[in-house]
């Protein structure tokens, strides 16, 4: 795949680049919808601008310096790595579909568990003061030991399948929403709760209509980095020892000094991290779109 | 205190329409103590001795200074804070917890920002017993046109100004119809044009609606303007040092705060008021 390089869509489509040939009849009309676009989100033309350059750089230090494979492969074996990883079915295991579903399984499954535990719990301490004062060193203490390093202790207990990797990132992912639901739940107005308390609110009702929706941009906050943990908490699980998943590919591959196929799952892992940042930030537009609202209109203003 | 304190024989014969005075009261205060025990500043006594009547109907306001104990006596009157000893009754029961004849307005709007207007003034029908929010709307759709806010039923707080938050708030503390309205600086957060817009809009909704309202101010001149009666309350601890009949006529226009009678209300609550500050 030489094609990144001459193709270059940068110069063609770059609109202060060059003012010569290039700005034609058909440039011209190109031109004014993307310069718009420039104006009002420039990251919308910007990020892939970026992308293609830093593409074009690494395809130059691959022309130019000429490293060997192992060390930095070209983009375009890259990519055809890619294309054939991607292209085997989703039930061969020799192709990524396969890995993929079984890394995205174990993340999802943790990430859920550990959540919810986390918000769960989160809530029912900071529920009594005493509670929390009690729990509050240990949380603290717990929270600052990097917990992927009991997972060789977990492959030892429930083995090489998936069950490891799943209790890996349901305790990576749990103390996130522990901590920021307490958080959350303290930071509560006390004027709301004297409010729903003075129209004879049940605790129920001051639970479920004040304190959690209150709570919901500490618990997002939470979610979202809990989100990025939970994928690491899986590779780990999987680095551990593993029969299947992303992690597994990418230590067999390694091992076949088929560093291509490890950037393309590099590139497999961003995907699988990318789409679960942004479905995290439309449940967040979605639930708490009044704490965005305030942040939004700021910029707007600007 | 000063006021009559009524005769609690019944005197039925008495309408709505029946000047305050004659009205039966509402509100029993005998005696009232709060002491918060604290563990850092040990006990602070917040309310001393308070002996209060309020008529049905009445517009009663209460100036003081800082700390003085005026929340925590709308906090008790609301049925949230215990108190330490006395009696309290409202509408003729000893006041035990919160009570759908009591609405509260607070300082800051304190308006559900994932709610839309409509939602957040019909929040109290959510609460305790099982009520149909549909049996409400025309009610709160009547309010919010009453002060003002019709068209802004499905907008967010955030779009609001401060003082229409505020005209919600006053909206959905209306909502189940209360006869005793407690409010505790409803107007502070507002500049100076918007308060005396408010003002009105409370004297209208008082009038129309013939509730009983507690009003709780730092502006000795909104006191006069809008009360019947001014409690002025003094510090550490906090007591009543002096209930003023305001015999202003009604309704009460903007023009009166130049009038000579106002001025000398004014002045005697700034003295009682500084008397109590120099003892201190
Ligand atoms: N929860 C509490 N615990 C301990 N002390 C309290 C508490 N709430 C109020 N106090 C004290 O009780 C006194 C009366 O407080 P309160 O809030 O009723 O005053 P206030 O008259 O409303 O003052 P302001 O005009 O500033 O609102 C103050 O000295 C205050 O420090
Ligand atoms: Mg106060």
């Amino acid at each position: 795949m030489v094609d990144t390089a001459t193709t270059h869509p940068a110069t063609a489509t770059r609109p202060p680049g060059r003012p010569g040939k290039a700005a034609g009849p058909q440039g011209g009309r190109l031109e004014i919808p993307l310069l718009g676009l420039l104006r009002e989100r420039p990251e919308y033309v910007l990020s892939p601008l970026l992308f293609v350059v830093l593409i074009a750089i690494w395809h130059a230090a691959a022309v130019i310096f000429e490293p060997p494979e192992f060390i930095l492969p070209p983009p375009g074996m890259v990519w055809s790595a890619l294309v054939s990883g991607l292209s085997a079915s989703p039930f061969d295991p020799s192709g990524f579909w396969y890995h993929a579903g079984v890394t995205a399984f174990e993340a999802l499954s943790g990430f859920l568990i550990g959540s919810g535990a986390g918000i769960t719990i989160g809530m029912a301490v900071a529920h009594s003061r005493l509670v929390e004062r009690v729990l509050y060193p240990y949380i603290i203490a717990i929270q600052s030991l990097p917990k992927i390093a009991v997972a060789p202790l977990f492959v030892i207990w429930f083995g090489f399948g998936i069950e490891p990797k799943i209790l890996i990132t349901t305790i990576i992912t749990f103390f996130p929403l522990l901590v920021n639901s307490i958080a959350g739940a303290n930071s509560v107005d006390p004027a709301r709760i004297d409010l729903a308390r003075s129209c004879n609110a049940t605790p129920m009702q001051i639970f479920f209509k004040i304190t959690l929706p209150s709570a919901l941009p500490f618990i997002f906050a939470g979610l979202n980095m809990a989100a990025v943990l939970s994928i690491l908490g899986a590779i780990v699980g999987e680095f551990v020892g593993a029969q299947a998943g992303i992690g597994m590919l990418i230590l067999q591959r390694n091992e076949l000094l088929d560093i291509a196929s490890v950037y393309a799952l590099f590139v497999v892992l961003a995907a699988m991290g990318l789409s679960l940042h942004l479905t995290m930030r439309a449940l967040e537009r979605h639930f708490c779109f009044w704490s965005h609202r305030g942040r939004k209109a700021d910029l707007d203003s600007v | 205190m000063r006021q009559a304190v009524q005769p609690l024989a019944p005197v039925e014969a008495t309408g709505p329409h029946q000047a305050a005075a004659e009205a039966e009261p509402i509100v029993e205060i005998d005696a009232l103590n709060k002491v918060y025990r604290t563990v850092r500043h040990g006990d602070v006594h917040a309310l001393h001795e308070i002996n209060l009547n309020v008529r049905d109907g009445e517009f009663v306001a209460i100036v003081g200074p800082s700390g003085c104990g005026k929340s925590t006596l709308l906090k008790i009157l609301a049925g949230l804070l215990a108190f330490t000893s006395g009696r309290v009754t409202i509408n003729g029961a000893p006041l035990k917890g919160p009570s759908q004849e009591v609405g509260l307005v607070f300082q800051q709007p304190v308006l559900l920002p994932w709610r839309t207007i409509l939602s957040n003034v019909l929040l109290p029908i959510e609460f305790g017993r099982n009520r149909k929010r549909k049996d409400y709307t025309d009610r709160a759709h009547d309010l919010l046109k009453l002060v003002g806010l019709e068209g802004f039923e499905t907008r967010y707080p955030e779009e609001l100004s401060g003082g229409m938050q505020q005209r919600a708030a006053i909206v959905r503390a209306l909502i189940q119809d209360p006869r005793l309205l407690l409010m505790d600086e409803p107007f502070g957060a507002l500049d100076a044009m918007t308060r005396e817009q408010m003002n009105l809009e409370v004297l209208r909704i008082w009038q129309q609606n013939r509730k009983t309202v507690i009003f709780v101010t730092h502006s000795i001149s909104e006191a006069v303007f809008l009360a019947d009666r001014v409690v002025v309350m003094t510090a550490r601890p906090g007591a009543i040092a002096r209930v003023l009949d305001i015999d202003l006529p009604r309704p009460r226009r903007l023009e009166m705060i130049n009038s000579e009678a106002f001025g000398a209300f004014a002045s005697q609550i700034r003295r009682l008021l500084n008397a109590s500050e120099d003892l201190s």
